[in-house]
C-alpha cells in the first residue's frame, strides 16, 4: 500500500515501510504515538536549515518519533542516507567522539541527555527531553531500534578513507605496529600528498572503541614530549609539534585516528590537515 | 481591558495546506523556478503591510555588554547600562517580545534562547506597564517548541503571554530590497504591537555560520520558508531591514558553536555568560560573531545589513558602547 508520507500516523506497529526501514511504534516498554517520515526535500520541515548538512551526506530522508518510556521521554531523529559512507560521515561530523562525554560501542556515544548511533547507511540521535536523563535508560530502546534496520555493510578498508585528489595512490603505505617509529601508532595506513606545491604524509587508523583512539593520542602525546618535539599545541581532540624542522598532528575522531606529518611548515600542516579532516567527514571513497 | 491573544497553534494539515498555497501561488507567479535565478522575489498582486519601525528616538546606535554568570542579572544590568527600561517602554505599551524557539528541544542543547533571559526581558517590560506577548513561528509544532525549550514558562511565569502563530496571523508583508520583497509574515502580531524587542541566542548555523539578532527575525516569517536558504545572506540582509527593533537583548547564556542551528548535544555547547542588548543589529550579530570565534568577513550577512544602512560592524563606533559586570 502507497502511504502518504505527510499524513502518515500510523496504528500502533504499523510500519514506515516505503524507506526501507521498518518500526513499530512500540519497542518494549517505549511506545511512540506516531513515525513521521521526511524525505530529503521535506527534512527542514522538522530541522530547518539544517538539512543541507545532512543532504550532502546523501540523505534519504529522515525518520522522526517521539519515544517515552517510564524511563523518560527521547526523541529520535534517523537519517536514512544512500549508503553507510554517508551516514559514516555525518556520524563523524556530528557525534565526534572527542567532543562527547562517553562512547558504549564503536558507533554509540554522547552527553548526558543526548545518544549518537551509527548503523550501515542510518544515522540516528536521540535526544533526551530533560537533560539529566541518563543515557543507560535508553541503550535498551537503541538496539531495539539497531535490530530493525538494515544489516551494516562490512567496514570498509582504513586505507579507502585516503583517496583523495591530493593524494598519490601509488605512495599507499601500510605499518602494522611502530609506524614513523612511534609505538603508539599501530595498524596505519598513510601516504604522500600535495597541497599548493607542499607536500606531507597523511596516515589513519580505525580503532575498536573510542577509549582505544584516546588511548593512541595520549601515548603519542608523551612520545612526543620524549622524543623532543617543540612548539607542542594540544586540544582535547588533538596534538601536535615540530620535530627535525618539521611539523606532525595527531587527530582523533570517535573510532578513528588521523593525522599529518612531514609538513614544512605550520601552514602547510594546517593546510593538510584541514584537507584530511573536511575529507574524513565525507567518508572513504571506493 | 487585558487582551487574550489568539492561541490556535497551525497544525500538521494547516501548514501542509498553506504550503501547498504557497506552492499554486508560486505556479501562478511564473512556475518554482522564478526564486533561484538570481531575481528578486516579486510580491503576488495582494495587499502587502509594510510594519514600522518601532525604534525608539534618540535611542539608536546604542550597545551595552554584560558578563557574568546569572543570565536574568546580565539581561537587568545591559538594559540598565543603557539608561534602564524606562527609555525603551513606557506604560500602557504592547510588546511583541521574539525569542529564538525555532526547534523543540531542551534549553541546555543551545539551539533556543535561555528561558532565564527571555523570562527577564518580559518581566522588565511587564514591570515597566507594558502588555507582553511572546511569539515565533518554528518550523516544528509551536506549542510544542515553547514547553520544551522553556520559554512557555519562562513567559508565563513573568507575566507574559503567548502568542503562537495561526494561519489567520499571517499576512503578506514588505521584508526588504535584497532578495525578498514580500514575504507571507506574521503581521498581525507586528501590527498590534507599539515596541518589539528581539532576544535571539548565539548559535552556529551551517549555512551562514551564525544565527543571532537579524536571522533570528526569519521567525516572523511563514510559508515555505526555507527557500530562502538559497540565497540565505541576502534573505537575512532583508530581515534586517524589515523589522528595526526597539531593542534586542543578545543571550550569550548558552553558545552552540558546533552543528548549529539545530546542535543536538551538550558537547556542541559552551557556556558563554554574556548577554549583550543594544539598538544596533548589525554591531550586536557582529560581537555575536566574535563570540562563535568568526570575523565578519565570515559571516557575509553581516556586511550587507551594514552597507543597507542597518547598523555598524565597528562597536567602537557606537554613539554609546559600554561593558559591565554583573
Amino acid at each position: 500500500m502507497q502511504v502518504d508520507p505527510a499524513y502518515f500516523v500510523p496504528p500502533a506497529n504499523a510500519e514506515v515501510a516505503d524507506v526501507g526501514v521498518t518500526l513499530p511504534t512500540t519497542l518494549g516498554v517505549w511506545q511512540t504515538p506516531a513515525l513521521e517520515w521526511l524525505p530529503a526535500e521535506r527534512m527542514y520541515e522538522r530541522i530547518d536549515g539544517r538539512a543541507s548538512f545532512y543532504e550532502q551526506f546523501g540523505a534519504r530522508g529522515l525518520l522522526y518519533a517521539g519515544w517515552s518510556s517510564p524511563a523518560g521521554a527521547w526523541d529520535l531523529y534517523l537519517y536514512l542516507m544512500n549508503d553507510a559512507t554517508g551516514a559514516r560521515g555525518a556520524f563523524l561530523a556530528e557525534a565526534n567522539g572527542a567532543n562527547q562525554h562517553f562512547s558504549i560501542k564503536p558507533n554509540i556515544c554522547g552527553t548526558p541527555g543526548t545518544l549518537f548511533f551509527l548503523h550501515g547507511a542510518a544515522y540516528g540521535q536521540l535526544i533526551a527531553t530533560k537533560p539529566a536523563a541518563p543515557p543507560a535508560s535508553v541503550t535498551g530502546l537503541v538496539a531495539r531500534i539497531i535490530a530493525l534496520l538494515p544489516a551494516a555493510v562490512e567496514e570498509l578498508d582504513p586505507s579507502t578513507y585516503l583517496r583523495h585528489p591530493a593524494v598519490a595512490p601509488a605512495t599507499l603505505e601500510y605499518a602494522e605496529a611502530d609506524a614513523f617509529g612511534y609505538q603508539s601508532l599501530a595498524r596505519i595506513y598513510s601516504a604522500q600528498a600535495v597541497l599548493q606545491e607542499e607536500s606531507a604524509t597523511w596516515f589513519i587508523a580505525t580503532l575498536s572503541n573510542h577509549a582505544a583512539a584516546a588511548d593512541v593520542v595520549r601515548r603519542y602525546t608523551a612520545e612526543l614530549r620524549t622524543f623532543g618535539a617543540t612548539d607542542i599545541f594540544t586540544n582535547d581532540y588533538a596534538v601536535g609539534g615540530q620535530m627535525l624542522g618539521a611539523w606532525e598532528v595527531l587527530a582523533r575522531t570517535n573510532t578513528m585516528i588521523y593525522g599529518i606529518r612531514d609538513a614544512g611548515s605550520h601552514t602547510a600542516l594546517t593546510q593538510h590537515w584541514h584537507a584530511l579532516h573536511m575529507h574524513l567527514q565525507r567518508g572513504p571513497t571506493q | 481591558m487585558k487582551e487574550t491573544p489568539p492561541s490556535a497553534a497551525l497544525t500538521r494539515r494547516e501548514l501542509l495546506l498553506r504550503a501547498a498555497g504557497a506552492a499554486a501561488l508560486a505556479a501562478l507567479s511564473g512556475g518554482a523556478g522564478w526564486f533561484f535565478h538570481n531575481r528578486r522575489l516579486v510580491p503576488p498582486s495582494r495587499t502587502v503591510t509594510t510594519i514600522t519601525p518601532f525604534l525608539v528616538p534618540d535611542t539608536a546606535s546604542e550597545m551595552v555588554i554584560a558578563r557574568g554568570t546569572d543570565g536574568a542579572a546580565l539581561v537587568r544590568a545591559a538594559v540598565a547600562g543603557l539608561g534602564g527600561i524606562a527609555r525603551f517602554v513606557k506604560p500602557g505599551d504592547r510588546v511583541l517580545v521574539k525569542p529564538n524557539c525555532a526547534f523543540d528541544r531542551p534549553p541546555h542543547l543551545g539551539a533556543t534562547t535561555s528561558p532565564e533571559v527571555l523570562g527577564e526581558v518580559v518581566r522588565l517590560c511587564v514591570a515597566a506597564g507594558a502588555l507582553v506577548r511572546v511569539t515565533d513561528n518554528p518550523i516544528n509544532d509551536a506549542e510544542g517548541c515553547f514547553v520544551k525549550s522553556g520559554l512557555k514558562d519562562a513567559t508565563i511565569k513573568a507575566g507574559g503571554e503567548l502568542w503562537l502563530p495561526a494561519p489567520a496571523l499571517f499576512r503578506m508583508t514588505r521584508i526588504g530590497t535584497q532578495k525578498i520583497t514580500a514575504w507571507d509574515a506574521l503581521a498581525t502580531p507586528l501590527v498590534w504591537a507599539t515596541k518589539v524587542i528581539g532576544v535571539p541566542t548565539v548559535k552556529s548555523h551551517n549555512l551562514c555560520g551564525a544565527s543571532l539578532t537579524m536571522k533570528n527575525w526569519y521567525g516572523f516569517l511563514g510559508n515555505a520558508r526555507s527557500r530562502l536558504h538559497q540565497s540565505i545572506h541576502e534573505a537575512v540582509a532583508d530581515l534586517a531591514q524589515f523589522i528595526t527593533p526597539t531593542l534586542v537583548v543578545l543571550d550569550g547564556m548558552r553558545m552552540l558553536v558546533r552543528n548549529g542551528p539545530t546542535g543536538g548535544s551538550a558537547a556542541d555547547v559552551m557556556p558563554g555568560n554574556v548577554v549583550a542588548a543594544g539598538t544596533d543589529q548589525v554591531a550586536l550579530d557582529t560581537f555575536g560573531a566574535e563570540l562563535l570565534g568568526l570575523a565578519p568577513h565570515e559571516v557575509a550577512y553581516l556586511g550587507l545589513a551594514a552597507q543597507l544602512g542597518v547598523g555598524i560592524m565597528d562597536r567602537t563606533k557606537l554613539r554609546i558602547m559600554k561593558e559591565v559586570r554583573a
